[in-house]
């Protein structure tokens, strides 16, 4: 079942905080990758191109773990575990909205061939320190 | 042969970061944890304790991944994948000797009936921008 993130966990998500995904390989094993969150809806969001490893496995196992350190206070963190949808973004939204959450200008300019989209999380478990 | 870390990684794992790591459940999703690591030669050490739910992935299946960012500069970051082994000795003195690290104090008295373990993760494959 899916939870709802409750606000200290949000706050995490919605802060200039880097998070790390993990993901199942063909062979079962784990594999992590930093990445920048967003909050959209009460979820976790994340950009990601067609072509990379992360997407690749979770195309074909929806599974993942995420866990969020404050940047400010390591020693909080959360960890979410949960299944993802993933849909595509055309138009390249969240890759501008995340580069100006953090960094606060437009990301570089991708080509078309760049196939972005929107990889949501839907929580159904929460471990760590902030929950 | 074994993988061999290059100045960058050693630098990420000599710093005082805090590595993700991502372990697999019984039933074949990933679970991620923040740990406290250093590095020891061309291997990644930390400690944890006999049952907990990592411990117990761990042993089940000795494939992990781990990754990195300097919390500096975090688009410095490193994946490495590999995998553990786990030994009761030097567990307890480890755990002190990263509290050193990242806090400059002794680690808290813990009870005898704590196990204290040292996983020991020697790389297979090291990605990331820092690799």
């Amino acid at each position: 079942m899916a939870v709802t993130l409750p606000e200290p966990v949000r706050e995490l998500v919605d802060g200039k905080n880097f998070a790390t995904v993990a993901t199942l390989d063909a062979d079962g094993g784990p594999q992590t990758s930093v990445i920048w969150v967003g909050l959209d809806d009460g979820d976790l969001i994340f950009s990601a191109t067609e072509d990379r490893l992360k997407v690749r496995n979770l195309r074909r196992d929806a599974r993942a773990s995420v866990s969020i350190t404050d940047a400010e206070n390591p020693y909080r963190h959360t960890q979410l575990r949960g299944t993802v949808t993933i849909t595509p973004d055309p138009g390249k939204t969240l890759p501008k909205t995340l580069s100006h959450k953090y960094l606060g200008q437009d990301p570089p300019a991708e080509g078309p061939e760049v196939e972005r989209v929107i990889v949501r999380l839907h929580v159904d478990r929460i471990a760590g320190n902030v929950r | 042969m074994g993988v061999t870390f290059n100045d960058e990684t050693k630098k990420l794992l000599d710093g005082n970061n805090f590595p993700v790591l991502a372990t697999i459940n019984a039933d074949g999703s990933a679970q991620t944890s923040v740990l406290w690591a250093k590095r020891d030669g061309d291997t990644v050490i930390f400690a944890t304790v006999r049952g907990r739910l990592k411990e117990r992935n761990m042993a089940r299946d000795p494939r992990v991944s781990v990754s990195v960012f300097d919390t500096e500069n975090p688009y410095d970051y490193v994946e490495i994948r590999g995998t553990v082994e786990m030994t009761d000795e030097g567990g307890r003195e480890l755990i002190n000797e990263l509290s050193h690290k990242y806090l400059g104090k002794d680690y808290p008295e813990e009870p005898p009936e704590v196990v204290r373990v040292l996983v020991r993760i020697t790389p297979t494959k090291i990605t990331g921008n820092a690799a």
